[in-house]
């Protein structure tokens, strides 16, 4: 299409356009297209350089001329103490071994063992496992489950161990609270016999009394004594009233110290 | 026994042994260490910031060289750890101020004048200067085949970028630095 036919049909549509003048209103830099074709050429013999310096040189010369040392200054021994620096911070790592390695630093011997299972099962047992398990189930109801927790005698032990432990614990405080003070044992009596009248003490001697005379005794069935006694030697009789007076003796001293 | 003698296939051959890992692990840092810091380094201008990144350059290494396939050179996925984690710490530093990168950018300009040793008439100071200018990918592509001349190839694998967008990003940027240091 022409510009002539363009700018034609631009009108036959009203368009304002047709009376924009159709001028570039793009520049381009200075010499631009004088140096263009020698800037292709250039980049194409950089394409094709073998290596980074010929590469630069078709590139830039300029860049290809001055120094590439680096102006940055690194500390003193800092890349000989690198490596360390870096092994220290592995070692303080989580994942600083696996679990062979581990194994391998603590007990080479037990890392040379391996950890292999030792063990054998029967043969097809795990295929056939399930299977068993399936028909087990099947033809067996399931086994109830009783708990030792649940069991009434246990709670009632439980309960009786609680009331026997506060029981003798609270009789073992009452009777350390009415301990008569072994130090001063004379004085408590003397203390407490003065609250006694001079009747009630002779009717617990005459009660005594009576007691040790065998007044009890007296009082069964002759006839039963006899049966009972039957059998009894007569030494053993003797020895048994010895020991009698004994005690009788025994409880006299008592009551003397009860009495003085 | 020098570095240069051990190969990289036999130095991980050591590695994956756990009598000798950590001694063929120091050998790999002391290989590697002064190429993946001056890398690290014209990135992020600062020192700290440089160690700070290395370090972690090297614990992801340690972490991941077990599985490396060496199907790619071990110099190549060094540095392509290195690129991963500087730009990943230029992009935190860039979350943490909430600035945007171009922001990023000056404050990188900023922390070349504040350099003691910073001379602004000498012309390796304001190649740094120009270096700052050009867009983060740019700046890696120009570095790396300015200051270590890296193959196209390998730089492809690193950057896993074509060989053709590498060799057309290098040359924006010869053009851009020749232009910057002769307006400054």
């Amino acid at each position: 299409m022409a510009k002539n036919d363009i700018i034609q049909e631009l009108s036959q549509l009203e368009s304002s356009f047709s009376n924009v003048p159709a001028r570039n209103i793009y520049v381009v830099p200075q010499g631009y297209f004088e140096g263009l074709a020698g800037r292709v050429m250039s980049r194409i013999k950089a394409l094709d350089s073998t290596n980074p310096q010929e590469e630069l040189n078709y590139l830039s010369p300029f860049l290809n001329s001055i120094s590439r040392e680096l102006p940055f200054s690194v500390p003193q021994n800092y890349f000989r103490e690198l490596p360390e620096a870096v092994m220290e911070v592995i070692r303080n790592h989580e994942d600083y071994q696996t679990a062979e390695e581990e194994l391998s630093s603590l007990s080479p011997m037990l890392s040379n063992i391996g950890n292999k299972n030792p063990y054998a099962v029967p043969e097809g047992y795990f295929e056939n496992f399930g299977k068993d398990i399936n028909l087990k189930s099947d033809n067996k109801p399931a086994a109830k489950v009783v708990s030792l927790v649940n069991r009434q005698w246990f709670r009632f032990a439980a309960a009786a161990v609680v009331i026997g432990f506060v029981a003798l614990t609270g009789i073992n405080l009452f009777f350390n609270n009415h301990t008569i003070p072994t130090s001063n044992t004379h004085r408590w009596v003397e203390e407490n016999m003065n609250k006694v009248s001079t009747d009630e003490m002779n009717s617990f001697i005459q009660a005594d009394d009576e007691g040790s005379k065998g007044k009890e005794v007296a009082t069964a069935g002759t006839s039963d004594i006899r049966e009972l006694m039957k059998d009894v030697s007569d030494n053993d009789i003797q020895d048994f009233l010895n020991k009698t007076n004994a005690g009788n003796d025994e409880s006299e001293s008592d009551a003397d110290i009860l009495l003085n | 026994m020098q570095l240069t003698a051990v190969s990289d296939s036999e130095l991980l051959v050591q590695f994956r042994n756990p009598v000798t890992k950590e001694r063929a692990f120091t050998s790999i840092i002391k290989k590697y260490q002064e190429k993946l810091y001056w890398h690290v380094r014209r990135m992020v201008i600062d020192h700290e910031d440089a160690n700070d990144v290395l370090q972690n350059v090297f614990i992801r290494v340690w972490n991941g060289l077990e599985n490396f396939r060496e199907d790619s050179q071990l110099y190549t996925w060094l540095y392509r750890i290195a690129t991963n984690e500087t730009l990943t710490f230029l992009e935190q530093q860039k979350k943490r101020t909430a600035v945007s990168l171009s922001d990023v950018e000056s404050g990188l300009s900023n922390k070349i004048k504040a350099d003691r040793y910073f001379d602004s008439n000498k012309l390796e100071w304001k190649l740094q200067l120009a270096i700052q200018q050009l867009p983060e990918k740019q700046r890696i592509v120009f570095q790396l085949r300015y200051y270590d001349e890296m193959p196209y190839e390998e730089m492809s694998r690193v950057l896993e970028t074509s060989e053709g967008a590498l060799k057309a990003s290098y040359h924006h940027a010869v053009k851009k630095i020749e232009d910057y240091i002769k307006n400054h």
